[in-house]
């Protein structure tokens, strides 16, 4: 008999002896056929993965398709995995690699409107007014960033990422990857000087 | 809601907005795809 497949995640379960293990360790369980080892690697890292994504893709549906080519590539590439960077940098360098190539096939990106954020039960109807407002603006004030600074945002906000790791994910020198960092830090600061 | 906007603050004020995620038919397409892999290699290893 066929074993059913029924991921935690969809199922609403935690697989708990996978939740302490570091992304390495749980990389190595999946090359060696843990399939509940990748879905607590995939539970960990997709939405920020998928923000990152989706902040720099402006095409309807292009998010979906590039963050499922990065995993399929996380899948594909298990064999050869080596954990001499942080899981995280090594999955966030596919996702740029990605997001790269696609900037460069696209002749031209329709100036379409980011999706809505998802509004959260948890608070207030005043202060998630005042949340999507500050998204908003924020979301607003990213897409005015150049490219490779929205990148060095990203990388840093939702890949958690240092310098050293946005410097390697993204190809460019130490100084460069600072520099971006820094740039993007001070128009943010400049486009929400209302907020402040 | 007022913000002293220093680096760490922004990536604060990124992160308590930003909250796209992926669907659930993605979450289920990426899942199948390595559960699938995960058992190949399980029966290539039998």
């Amino acid at each position: 008999m066929e074993m059913v497949w029924q991921p935690a995640l969809v199922a609403g379960q935690v697989p708990q002896p996978a939740v302490s293990a570091d992304d390495a360790a749980l990389m190595a369980r999946y090359r060696d056929g843990d399939g509940h080892a990748f879905e607590t690697l995939y539970r960990r890292h997709r939405a920020p993965l998928y923000r990152f994504i989706a902040r720099q893709l402006r095409e309807p549906g292009a998010a979906d398709e590039v963050f499922q080519e990065v995993w399929m590539a996380v899948v594909k590439g298990r064999e050869r995995y080596q954990p001499t960077a942080r899981f995280v940098t090594f999955l966030f360098s596919i996702a740029h690699r990605r997001i790269a190539d696609r900037a460069r096939k696209a002749i031209r990106r329709a100036e379409a409107p980011m999706p809505d954020d998802a509004p959260d039960a948890g608070l207030s109807p005043a202060h998630l007014a005042e949340s999507a407002a500050l998204g908003a603006a924020l979301a607003a004030a990213l897409n005015t960033l150049a490219p490779e600074q929205r990148t060095a945002f990203l990388l840093r906000a939702e890949g958690e990422l240092t310098v050293e790791e946005i410097a390697a994910v993204t190809g460019v020198p130490f100084e460069t990857a600072k520099s971006r960092l820094k740039y993007a830090n001070r128009a943010l600061r400049e486009k929400l000087i209302a907020w402040k | 809601m007022t913000l002293d906007f220093d680096d760490w603050e922004l990536v604060r004020a990124w992160r308590a907005v930003a909250r796209e995620v992926p669907g659930v038919w993605l979450d289920c397409r990426v899942l199948g795809y390595a559960f699938r892999a995960a058992r190949r290699r399980l029966g290539d290893a039998q």
